[in-house]
């Protein structure tokens, strides 16, 4: 087992020591001095919607209205609340690209019915979130992520995957592989590499790109290659050679070989095959090293296998960085741009002087003004203006889980959600990330994410006023104290409809607006009724754009 | 529950930032001892030892219940595949040479895959090769899994090769079927018998073997090297001395860690010989 060390760590800490990270010292001034923060209603709804996937409520919202220090101290208590781990699933999954709707092993090669693939799917590319997710709420080392002797499983993963979840129960669950898998978290779960299958003669390849990329930030894909001057690359020999001598091969291969050959343990002899794609495969460790003609290193640090090259990222000061920058890109809703860098230094620092806990870092993000930022001055910087996204889209994910809870609506065929999935879904039209097709969240409003936030905000109102208008069942209490006979000017009818624009868009709505509102509501009550007023104008209000952005 | 202690970069950066205390401090590993983690002292002596005498233990009891090899798992997969209802399930359309499946048979038996069964004409013999990627559940419940393939082959000059790689178990089966395998090991048979190359994964042990069996040079004896994966996940290494199945097991840096002698290894190989020259 290797021991901490200062050398590899070397995060040129000295001076950082401080309880206050240098976010505005960090950043160029232009780039500070051009935002503008959102006011304290609508930064608290923002944070919310990230940290919790809901809307505020109206008392939340009516108290840092009055006091916006208040913001802070909500946040703080969101970062417990234990809608946050949901949250981070599909926060990580935007980067992880693990919830995919199909992998080589089909739902039916273990025995389910068509209806159960979706749980089934979600379930395996989940495995690994939740992991992640878990060390996050729990305020575990980050690190944990690569050396953690566990795994995040349901009761289906446990039915059918060699694991200890405990017979009977249900849910979420950290348990343990029980065939001899090492050590390494993540890097140790069938999810991840589900996901990032190999072949015969891709040979882990793909899996070690996959985890440069994801924990160390170095996208060895997106690195300039010219083929020009190689053989013949058609032919798997060619391939292989020139792998092995072409100086343009060999910039990414030296690299990707040795972390490929630490992978054999789940390289499986059949793709397709349950036995050979669900269980670990200890004996094959050492093939690697023979397969592929290297020794098992991580960048020229050689390692005994899976278990230590999960210790040897934790200890890579990339790890940590790359930590902060995802985490970062993730909540800013857009990449970090180069003159960031030095932001996100600080940003490392926040982390690694939390002893690698992710809700320190989450905290400070919230803090930089990219997150906070609502608006640009009219003579911001062409980059800045082009970059910064002070208006953001919810993702599929938050808008589905918000509506949800402020209606009582779930939109769905049989036992699938359509905003998270693709087959039957909407996910990505929705603006969302399936993975495979889609690996970065839509940015800016598109024809089918406006198609889907209007049959979404229809269904939505409509569910809402049957339950609690027309069945006047309880419901989620969205129309408390309002009836039917309700007529604008009516006392309930003014201040249900000023509460719901409240809490749904964060903004007092002024005169001109409600009396707009209030003639809608008026020529659909002529026309189809007081039901149908109020379907139209709910509908209108979840489908406001201060409503589907942040 | 189980977490993983080891946070290198974080402690190492406390340790920069909270004085010399931090840099000293252990770090627990949360491994399991394993004969690959020397320790010192008396005890730890005999705790190696005894991990020493485990280990060839494990490894001996492996070969008692048989060495994997291709015919005992093409054969169970082509039996349990008679088991269904005859020309209809597994499959109208199922030849000797193989095909897909979808269905449960009157029989009680549930077939889900595919196999091929091909025969080779090779530039120094023939060969027979059985593929599959199928489960069978029966009656009782329990699943025949295959996935891999089982390659038997004869030279022109008389001698035999076998290679078994994938995953194969069926619980009720005998031998190293009931546990199942999981295999990437080739066999070539030799006047004196057979050696074995490659890894293999069966009956709680994870081996990889080099050259070992009845090199001809040994008579009856044995030779080669195995690498044996302790419980702790740690490769150790075996030569066998002197034409007999014994040896200094040793860790990865080459330091001797005891003596041990696989008794069971010869007989397993007579059986393997036997079950392959057929």
């Amino acid at each position: 087992m290797r021991a901490p060390s200062l050398a590899m760590a070397g995060l040129a800490l000295v001076g950082s020591c401080t309880t206050e990270p240098p976010y505005g010292d960090a950043l160029p001034q232009a780039q500070v001095e051009h935002r503008q923060d959102l006011d304290a209603p609508r930064l608290l709804r923002r944070m919310s919607l990230d940290l919790r996937g809901v809307l505020p409520s109206v008392d939340e919202l009516d108290a840092v209205e009055a006091d916006p220090a208040l913001v802070a101290d909500l946040r703080d208590t969101w970062l417990d609340d234990p809608l946050l781990e949901e949250r981070l699933v599909h926060l990580l999954a935007e980067r992880w690209h693990t919830r995919t709707d199909a992998f080589d092993i089909e739902h039916y090669d273990y025995g389910f019915e068509d209806h159960e693939a979706y749980a089934w799917y979600r379930s395996v590319g989940e495995e690994p979130l939740r992991l992640m997710a878990r060390v996050v709420v729990e305020d575990r080392s980050w690190t944990e992520v690569v050396t953690a002797d566990t795994t995040v499983a349901n009761e289906l993963l446990g039915a059918h995957w060699p694991l200890d979840y405990p017979e009977g129960e249900t849910g979420w669950q950290e348990v343990a592989y029980t065939d001899g898998r090492p050590a390494a978290g993540v890097l140790a779960t069938n999810g991840l590499w589900w996901r990032y299958s190999t072949s015969a003669f891709n040979q882990n390849r793909g899996r070690a790109a996959a985890m440069t990329r994801l924990l160390i930030c170095e996208d060895v894909l997106s690195r300039p290659v010219s083929f020009a001057d190689a053989p013949n690359l058609l032919s798997d020999e060619g391939t292989a050679e020139a792998i092995a001598t072409e100086p343009a091969c060999v910039s990414c291969h030296a690299t990707l070989e040795p972390i490929a050959a630490t992978l054999y343990g789940f390289f499986p002899l059949e793709q397709y095959n349950v036995a050979e794609v669900d269980t670990y495969h200890p004996e094959r460790e050492l093939q690697g090293e023979a397969d592929l003609g290297v020794t098992r290193a991580w960048y020229g640090t050689p390692v005994d296998g899976l278990g230590e090259l999960g210790q040897v990222i934790a200890e890579d000061p990339r790890f940590a960085r790359c930590a902060a920058e995802s985490f970062a890109a993730a909540l800013w809703r857009r990449e970090v741009a180069l003159d960031e860098q030095a932001h996100i230094d600080a940003l490392r620092d926040e982390l690694v002087l939390a002893d690698g806990r992710i809700k320190p870092l989450l905290r400070a993000i919230t803090q930089t003004p990219a997150y906070r930022a609502g608006s640009l001055s009219d003579d911001a910087p062409a980059d800045l203006l082009d970059r910064e996204r002070t208006i953001r889209l919810l993702p599929p994910d938050v808008l589905r889980s918000s509506l949800e809870a402020l209606t009582g609506f779930r939109w769905t065929t049989g036992d699938v959600p359509l905003l998270d999935e693709d087959s039957d879904g909407v996910r990505i039209l929705a603006g969302g990330v399936d993975g495979e097709e889609v690996q970065t969240p839509q940015e800016e409003p598109g024809l089918t994410w406006a198609l889907v936030g209007a049959e979404l905000a229809e269904g939505a109102a409509a569910h809402a006023v049957e339950t609690e208008l027309v069945a006047e069942e309880p419901g989620v209490q969205l129309f408390a104290g309002l009836t039917l006979d309700d007529r604008p000017g009516d006392t309930p009818f003014d201040g249900t409809l000023e509460q719901l624009i409240w809490q749904t868009t964060a903004t007092r709505p002024d005169a001109q607006r409600l009396d707009e509102l209030h003639q809608l509501w008026l020529a659909m009550e002529a026309d189809a009724g007081a039901a149908e007023a109020w379907t139209a104008l709910l509908t209108l209000l979840l489908r406001d754009p201060e409503m589907v952005t942040t | 529950m189980h977490h993983a202690p080891v946070h290198p970069v974080f402690i190492a950066v406390l340790a920069a930032c909270s004085g010399p205390e931090g840099a000293t401090s252990p770090v627990d590993t949360g491994a399991a001892p394993d004969i690959a983690n020397h320790l010192d002292g008396t005890a730890a002596d005999d705790a190696m030892e005894r991990n020493v005498a485990e280990t060839f233990a494990a490894v001996d009891a492996a070969m008692a219940v048989g060495i994997p090899d291709p015919r005992t798992a093409s054969e169970a997969a082509l039996a349990i595949l008679e088991l269904g209802d005859d020309g209809t399930c597994p499959s109208s359309t199922l030849s000797e040479q193989g095909g897909s499946f979808e269905c449960t048979a009157t029989t009680g038996y549930a077939f889900s895959g595919f196999f091929s069964l091909m025969e080779l004409e090779e530039p120094n013999g023939q060969a027979e090769v059985f593929s599959a990627d199928f489960l069978v559940i029966d009656p009782a419940g329990e699943t025949f899994h295959a996935g891999g393939r089982a390659s038997l082959g004869q030279t022109t000059g008389g001698s035999w090769y076998a290679n078994l790689t994938g995953s194969w178990v069926y619980p009720v089966a005998e031998g190293w079927l009931e546990d199942g395998a999981s295999s990437n090991l080739t066999a070539e048979g030799t006047s004196t018998g057979p050696i074995l190359t490659g890894s293999a994964r069966w009956a709680d042990a994870s081996l990889n073997f080099h050259q070992v069996g009845a090199e001809e040079s040994c008579g009856d004896g044995v030779s080669g090297s195995l690498d044996v994966r302790d419980p702790g996940g740690s490769w150790l290494r075996l030569d066998l001395e002197d034409c007999t199945p014994c040896g200094v097991l040793q860790d990865a840096a080459g330091e001797a860690l005891g003596e041990g002698c696989l008794d069971a290894l010869p007989d397993a190989l007579v059986a393997l010989d036997e079950r392959l020259s057929q």
